[in-house]
């Protein structure tokens, strides 16, 4: 009884593991044929950059992972479709966003300055930290969006570029200017160079 | 401090400040969650091939071969259409009669004399009639011996007055 139970969960661990090294092409063709397997390997794999894109507009992680959940279920009702295969995770972001963003308009909850400034103080941080927040909240969508990815998981640049449907080349003078108006905001704030 | 340090102060300060605990999907939390879009996809697996019916339209545009076939398919039944239309307009076209002399030469003594020998009065009629259809009705109280007779009558003068 015990190895037959142990033969079906290394079966299933077989078939995990083999859906994992599956490219989003070959994972999002099944899933569009109704593998449930497949589907939950794309959601795995994006799970993390949709948090952090919504994080970007809700300034609220729990809110952020309720709005990626959200988007994976509008995903999974829509994704025949999908045009491209290979333009999944683009057109992922875009369902996340628009939840994200519907979610923060029906709640109210587009992060200001002060919202910002309490989620860092709910984390406990010093006044850097929350310098750094008021900092994020003054860039523009789209640069505190990379961001976000950049510094969420650590997402690789081709990863942000498959999500954002944008170069490489275009994420790192995205980072870069966005970088440079936190820095800028914060040495203007009094912290110079030897706190930075 | 240098630039590369300011900027590696800077990450550290952005990673600490963005909450960066490890994120998992949790699938079955998920599955309890979203049942309808659960069902939904499961559904399309039950469906089959026929939950995705191919797009005819994505599959011409595809292939020039298949343009080419549907540019064809459509250019035949155009034709086809025009054809088709205006049936009763193509037979007006094909039952116009033929008329082999015209009304002048069909009332002339000679042609009148050829068809009495042929048909009898009911051939001179028939043949008059032929001859006035083109111009028009004629005058139903004139009858054939009547035109005859004024026929005659003008070829005698005319042998008369030697013309």
């Amino acid at each position: 009884m015990e190895a037959g139970s142990a033969k079906i969960l290394s079966g299933a661990l077989e078939k995990e593991k083999s859906v994992a090294q599956k490219p989003d092409t070959v994972l999002v063709k099944a899933a569009i044929n109704g593998d449930a397997d497949s589907f939950t390997e794309l959601c795995r794999r994006y799970y993390p950059a949709m948090v952090a894109i919504a994080h970007s507009i809700l300034g609220d992680r729990h809110l952020a992972e309720d709005a990626a959940q959200q988007a994976f279920a509008k995903a999974a009702v829509k994704l025949p479709q999908l045009k491209k295969e290979n333009r999944f995770a683009g057109w992922l972001a875009v369902i996340c966003r628009n939840v994200a963003k519907d979610m923060a308009r029906n709640a109210e909850n587009i992060h200001t300055t002060d919202e910002l400034s309490m989620i860092a103080a709910k984390s406990g941080d010093d006044d850097t930290t929350e310098a750094v927040t008021e900092a994020m909240s003054r860039l523009s969508n789209s640069a505190r969006e990379v961001i976000f990815l950049r510094y969420y998981d650590g997402m690789s640049y081709e990863q942000i570029s498959s999500v954002l449907g944008i170069s490489e080349q275009a994420i790192n003078g995205r980072l870069r200017r966005a970088k440079k108006k936190m820095a800028d905001y914060l040495r203007r704030n009094g912290f110079g160079e030897v706190r930075l | 401090m240098n630039k590369q340090s300011k900027e590696k102060r800077l990450d550290e300060l952005i990673s600490q400040t963005i909450n960066t605990e490890k994120l998992q999907f949790d699938d079955e939390k998920w599955r309890q969650k979203y049942p309808d879009e659960f069902q939904t996809l499961l559904w399309r697996a039950a469906k089959g091939d026929s939950a995705r019916q191919p797009n005819i339209l994505k599959v011409i545009l595809k292939s020039l071969l298949a343009k080419l076939a549907a540019a064809a398919v459509i250019i035949v039944a155009i034709g086809f259409f025009i054809v088709h239309q205006r049936p009763s307009e193509q037979a007006d076209t094909t039952t116009v009669p033929k008329v082999t002399k015209s009304p002048v030469e069909m009332v002339t003594a000679i042609s009148l004399e050829r068809a009495f020998r042929r048909g009898g009065i009911e051939a001179v009629e028939k043949q008059c009639e032929q001859a006035f259809k083109p111009i028009g009705p004629w005058p139903r109280s004139l009858s054939v011996e009547q035109i005859l007779a004024e026929f005659n009558a003008n070829g005698k003068s005319t042998e008369r007055t030697g013309l």
